[in-house]
């Protein structure tokens, strides 16, 4: 099977060096590109990665435009929000931009490497409890469909 | 059953037409709550009613109950009472459909007991019971109906480039490519204040209401015409 491409995006650059430390003790998995900046992240769309590992806050940043980009740019990259303590809102938000799961910062060490391989298997990465947050959020925009259909 | 310590008791109220079925239920879920058991769509409605369960275990199978609409009439009956659906078939779109109806868990009949248990437990304490298909099923229409709803506030017509002065120009393709306006005003040589002015005349010129739908628009993501 050939090796799970991966960039990982964070302003932390403490946290992205655990990061990058984890994937590339982790077999099966190749680190293809790092970022610090929102415009760098942007620009490694170029490598087209099976994942994109991206800092909530990096996804907030510039009225949230960075996933939307980079999945023009790249549209089959999966992409995992990184959390610090990030409100469920935030998450949300980052979920329905099109992220396929997000990791609490503090729990890289044990989820990171099988969050990276779920996802890159087309499954996603989120608790039981965003799952309901995110069906109220699925029934918030139907409605607003059909009242816009209607105008 | 005996409440210790005061404890709620959980009333779950188990609903099949297939005899065997129930019984499998109630055995796996005999020591958890206090059941009731219904045998066909009256039955469970009446009981739904006069009981106002904690938990409504359902199987899908059962005649009569036409499904959706099934649902939010029994949904209606006891608004407070959790519904948890069993069907021998899952998929990820009717998983998908009938949570986002209403229901607290879709699974599988094949489900072993004690998985049924936990299901129940976790419905119970506020969380949704789904597999993980339907999940992914479940953000692939998040994601969808929210780029539509994003695309219905993008302009009719394709704005042209065109009517953007030079220094406009250079903004926008920087813009398109995540800077940040003090990244660009870095850039540029001029002040923040100065990329906003200038950013502020982009958006009316192309009307596009802010910058992530001018980021998109430059990267050629036209959703007006998909």
């Amino acid at each position: 099977m050939p090796s799970i491409t991966v960039v990982i995006a964070d302003s932390d650059t403490r946290r992205l060096g655990v990061c990058v430390r984890l994937l590339e003790e982790a077999p099966g998995v190749t680190v293809v590109a790092t970022a610090e900046t929102v415009p760098e992240a942007i620009g490694t769309a170029m490598h087209r990665p099976h994942i994109l590992l991206l800092d909530l806050k990096m996804a907030r940043a510039n009225d949230a435009a960075t996933l939307p980009l980079f999945r023009t740019k790249s549209p089959r990259t999966q992409i995992i929000l990184l959390t610090g303590h990030a409100s469920d809102a935030h998450v949300l938000a980052g979920i329905s931009q099109g992220a396929r799961g997000y990791l609490d910062a503090k729990l890289l060490k044990r989820f990171l490497v099988k969050a990276v391989h779920a996802v890159a298997a087309g499954e996603s990465w989120v608790s039981r409890a965003m799952v309901g947050k995110l069906i109220d959020q699925l029934a918030r925009l139907m409605a607003l469909n059909v009242r816009s259909r209607r105008a | 059953m005996v409440s210790g310590h005061g404890a709620a008791v959980l009333k779950v109220l188990i609903a099949s037409d297939v005899s065997a079925r129930r019984a499998q239920w109630v055995q796996a879920l005999q020591k958890i709550a206090i059941l009731y058991e219904a045998i066909d769509r009256s039955m469970v409605e009446q009981k739904l009613a006069a009981l106002k369960p904690a938990i409504l275990l359902l199987d899908l199978s059962m005649p009569a109950l036409h499904r959706l609409d099934g649902l939010s009439c029994l949904q209606k009956i006891s608004p407070s009472t959790r519904i948890i659906l069993l069907t021998t078939t899952p998929t990820e779109t009717e998983g998908a459909l009938m949570l986002e109806a209403g229901a607290k868990g879709y699974c599988s009949m094949d489900m072993d007991s004690t998985l049924l248990a936990k299901a129940v437990k976790m419905v119970q304490k506020g969380e949704v019971w789904v597999g993980r298909k339907v999940i992914s099923h479940l953000l692939d229409t998040l994601v969808s109906l929210t780029e539509q709803q994003r695309n219905r506030s993008l302009p009719e017509a394709d704005p042209s480039l065109d009517v953007l002065t030079p220094r406009e120009k250079e903004i926008v393709q920087q813009i398109g490519g995540g800077s940040s306006n003090k990244e660009i005003a870095h850039q540029l040589h001029v002040s923040e204040k100065t990329v906003k002015a200038h950013l502020t005349s982009v958006f009316r010129k192309l009307g596009v209401s802010d910058r992530l739908h001018l980021a998109l628009y430059v990267n050629g993501h036209r959703p007006s015409l998909r």
